[in-house]
């Protein structure tokens, strides 16, 4: 009922706007007096995001788990990234490294020139503060917030946040917590509240696996514009083959090592996709 | 199969050591308290009641004008048999001298005789009342028939003693002709009837119309052939071993003594009809009804606190539960799928909670011999202590362990059989998080508006866990008033009266017990708070709150919280000291130093502050992955 209405309201917007969902960015553009965000693909910032044979073992007492070995490769921004690998693979451990949720053993990490891997805990918490957004499968949000609150969370803290209102799209929903929200309207505040802190880098971690195959696609376009209006990197983490379609670049780990990396020449568009 | 679930037994114990150690402790403050209370008041009633009894103290004493009447002492000894009963006399002698009446006058001279009251018992043959020797000292020479070889009461601090082996001279005189007879105290004794440490108090009134405290008390045996003349042996003492068969605290005894008491009665009706006679009985003791008085403070002053003890703690170790079966929720609903009943399953946490209580009623046994003990050995500051029962009485504790024990296991077990009744797909999802609503103050946005988000989610928190908030509310309240009252009896006892000192050991105990729960109940619904919420902390976590921002998500909600149980516990710890003022007799809210209603809160407040420096480590060691990916 829920994801039947988001997606008619999704319609009604596309229509009126004369352009996909890309509401979500159209803040600059209003002010501008245009309707939608033109953000020109060209002239790419290379290797914003870089990893240098990241490597990452877990101990428990006498047992040592490599869950990263030597893992390298680099991330231009308006990239969007797929990282494909079956469970266990070492696809969240990859995400918690670059989202600065955990330290690595070695290696070196960087972002838009920050040596992400050479911080401390204070550092981390502001990396996590102001460069990057995650989102997340069960979408965290803060049952105690209303939808709009739960962006206000992360704006508030922010030096150059967004406009959250205008970032979250629900209309009148906005003032509604998120029990009351549907699964994707719940992923929406979600991605609302990462973006709307205007990282540096976004990370989704299966951000379709709770959601249903109509509700994903629009959530996977969503996280597809981000990376080309915002210019900036997205990676996407799943074990969902049908993604990497979409994907401008895909990474494959298995056992914790990069198995391959493709870049597609041309990504197809969301719609195209079946899963 | 019985393996592997051992092994999961185990596991459980380990991963909720914290929970356990809660329950433990609380269980063991509060029935360690109730038990320690009511096993004081037996040890206190037992230990008296096997002195006396050795001592052979009179249960009866019939006092007359003068001389009883040998017919009647003779009908006594008929009924209660010859040792039972013993005669003797006792005068009262105010500043050394007494007027006799008729013109006869008699004076007391020597050391130790001074301007109070010295009461001289002269006592007939037999072992009622059986003295107690503390020091002695030989006699040499002194003899004839108008030499005494006497003992007095020791000195304490009102009783100034007599100095051993030092002549009292006592004086008969009748117009010109006077008579010396020597007494001389060779021993100081403890009587079982002048045991009371101070305020004993004489037969002869003061000007002030009260009864004179006693400064000195001699001992003098007479014989038959070997007495004071016109000094009539005006008391019968009457011992009733049958009836020292019950302990004199308790109500077998109180009748046996009404009977008997009209009994005795009956034979000196006469006597008393015309004022001439009085059958006392140990209540007009001093020493037997001032013990017995503060036996029944104590045990008054317990029972109260007791229930608010046991009631704090029930309500905690409840929450405790019913949260450790929340956590369990996958596991318990994993076992259904695997098809093991519902009793099988609980049994795990009926087992933790028995365990539990249990523990912590075995630790609370041993504390509450303690107790006992240290509140016993207070009272050597108002009393020639009698040797400490060996006897154990278990009753107060068997009862509120016993409490605490069902309690605990029903709460279990409902709680359990709620969850286990719910299809196992059910609990396999994750519990939806409680909704947010909106409190009423967001009706008013002008207010409302300047709250900074973080003061919005705190406020909507604690109205979406009303339950909790209410239940942690209630525990801090009642604990904070617990510690009211202890400060305040400890405050009367120092300040207000210093005839109290043997509650200063209650006073002590109160307020450490008090205190102590106090600390333990914050701790563990802090504890509950915390592990209830740490998805939203790892959230913020990951949102990159700092530590003080992402600590303070729950914090402020725990010191509000605690902010309205604290101030909530002044007046129902106010009510709590009138009652305990009230049942001693002694104290009043407006004597209460001003500092004691400061420092009951301030208490509560820094207990609220530690428990949060300490809980600091273990909300930042939040895992931020296993909170934000696991389903709980």
């Amino acid at each position: 009922m829920n994801e039947k209405f988001l997606i008619i309201f999704m319609k009604i917007y596309e229509n009126f706007v004369g352009y996909d969902t890309l509401s979500i960015f159209t803040e600059k553009s209003r002010q501008n007096g245009r309707k939608y965000a033109i953000i020109p693909l060209a002239r790419a910032n290379m290797n914003y995001l870089t990893l240098e044979h990241v490597s990452k073992q877990y101990r428990t007492g006498a047992v040592t788990v490599d869950a990263l070995t030597d893992v390298s490769f680099s991330l231009d921004d308006g990239e969007f990234a797929v990282v494909l690998g079956s469970s266990g693979a070492g696809k969240t451990t990859l995400l918690n490294l670059l989202g600065g949720m955990d330290t690595a053993t070695a290696g070196k990490i960087t972002l838009d020139g920050t040596e992400v891997t050479a911080l401390n805990r204070r550092e981390l918490t502001d990396y996590r503060r102001f460069d990057v957004g995650f989102v997340f499968q069960f979408y965290n949000l803060m049952p105690n917030l209303t939808a709009l609150e739960n962006v206000e969370i992360a704006t508030e803290i922010c030096k150059n946040a967004l406009d959250p209102v205008t970032v979250l799209e629900l209309g009148e929903r906005l003032k509604h917590f998120p029990a009351r929200l549907s699964g994707g309207e719940q992923q929406r505040v979600s991605i609302a509240r990462a973006i709307a802190k205007n990282p540096k880098l976004l990370l989704c971690d299966e951000p379709t696996g709770a959601l249903d195959f109509e509700t994903g696609k629009h959530i996977l376009t969503l996280l597809h514009d981000v990376s080309k209006t915002r210019k900036k990197p997205v990676i996407v983490v799943t074990h969902n083959a049908a993604i990497k379609e979409m994907a401008d670049r895909v990474i494959y780990i298995r056992s914790g090592c990069i198995e391959r990396i493709e870049t597609n020449e041309h990504p197809r568009s969301v719609e195209e996709i079946e899963w | 199969m019985v393996k592997t679930y051992l092994k999961t037994l185990r596991r459980m114990f380990a991963h909720h050591i914290t929970r356990l150690v809660s329950i433990i402790l609380m269980v063991l403050v509060s029935v360690g308290f109730s038990a320690g209370i009511g096993m004081a008041t037996e040890k206190m009633a037992y230990s008296l009641s096997d002195y006396y009894r050795s001592a052979n103290v009179s249960d009866f004493i019939v006092r007359g004008a003068e001389a009883i009447d040998a017919e009647k002492v003779e009908k006594l000894r008929e009924r209660y048999g010859e040792d039972s009963v013993a005669q003797g006399g006792v005068i009262e002698v105010k500043g050394g001298s007494l007027d006799l009446g008729m013109g006869a006058m008699l004076r007391l001279e020597g050391e130790g005789v001074g301007e109070g009251i010295t009461r001289i018992y002269f006592c007939g043959e037999g072992t009622i009342n059986r003295a107690e020797t503390v020091q002695a000292v030989p006699l040499e020479g002194g003899e004839g028939e108008r030499f005494f070889e006497a003992s007095a009461e020791r000195a304490n601090r009102d009783l100034k003693g007599f100095p051993l082996g030092k002549d009292v001279i006592l004086s008969l005189s009748m117009g010109p002709i006077s008579m010396d007879y020597t007494i001389r105290p060779t021993s100081s004794v403890v009587s079982p009837l002048h045991m009371a440490e101070y305020d004993d108090p004489s037969m002869t009134e003061g000007e002030d119309g009260e009864y004179e405290l006693l400064e000195n008390i001699l001992y003098v045996p007479v014989r038959e052939g070997k007495t004071i003349p016109f000094l009539p042996m005006n008391e019968v003492y009457v011992s009733v071993p049958e009836l020292k068969k019950t302990d004199l605290f308790f109500t077998p005894y109180e009748r046996a003594l009404e009977r008997e008491k009209a009994e005795i009665e009956e034979i000196f009706s006469e006597e008393i009809g015309a004022e001439t006679a009085a059958v006392l009985t140990l209540h007009e003791n001093f020493s037997f009804e001032s013990y017995n008085g503060y036996e029944g403070k104590i045990q008054d002053i317990g029972y109260v606190l007791t229930v608010v003890f046991l009631l704090v703690t029930l309500l905690v170790v409840l929450s405790t539960m019913t949260r450790l079966l929340e956590e369990e929720r996958g596991q318990i609903a994993c076992l259904q799928t695997l098809g093991y009943s519902p009793a099988r399953i609980l049994s795990k946490y009926l087992l933790f909670a028995l365990v539990g209580t249990l523990l912590g009623a075995v630790g609370a046994f041993f504390a509450s011999e303690g107790l006992a003990y240290i509140i016993y050995i207070n009272f050597k500051w108002n009393y020639v202590l009698p040797p400490y029962s060996s006897h154990i009485s278990p009753l107060f504790f068997i009862v509120s362990a016993a409490l605490i024990l069902a309690a605990a296991i029903a709460a279990t077990a409902i709680a359990g059989n709620g969850m286990t009744r719910q299809a196992p797909a059910v609990l396999l999802r994750p519990k939806a998080p409680r909704e947010g609503r909106k409190v009423i103050l967001e009706r008013i946005p002008i207010l409302w508006n300047r709250f900074s988000f973080k003061y919005k989610s705190t406020l909507r928190n604690v109205l979406r866990y009303r339950t909790r908030f209410a239940m942690t509310v209630v525990a801090v309240m009642a604990s904070t008033a617990l510690v009211l009252a202890g400060l305040a009896v400890l405050d009367a006892c120092l300040f207000q009266d210093i005839g109290t000192a043997a509650m200063l050991g209650v006073a002590v105990i109160v307020l450490v017990f008090a205190a102590l729960l106090n600390a333990v109940v914050i701790y563990t619904l802090t504890n509950i708070n915390i592990s209830e919420r740490k998805r939203e902390l790892a959230t913020l976590m990951v949102l990159g709150y700092h530590d003080n921002e992402v600590t303070g998500y729950v914090y402020r909600e725990i010191y509000i919280t605690s902010a309205v149980g604290i101030l909530l516990g002044i007046p129902l710890g106010a009510l709590l000291c009138l009652f305990v003022f009230e049942v001693m007799g002694f104290g009043a809210l407006s004597k209460m130093g001003w500092y004691t209603w400061l420092l009951a809160p301030l208490l509560s407040l820094i207990f609220t502050f530690l428990v949060a420096l300490i809980l600091r480590r273990k909300i930042l060691k939040t895992d931020m992955n296993d909170s934000l990916k696991a389903i709980e």
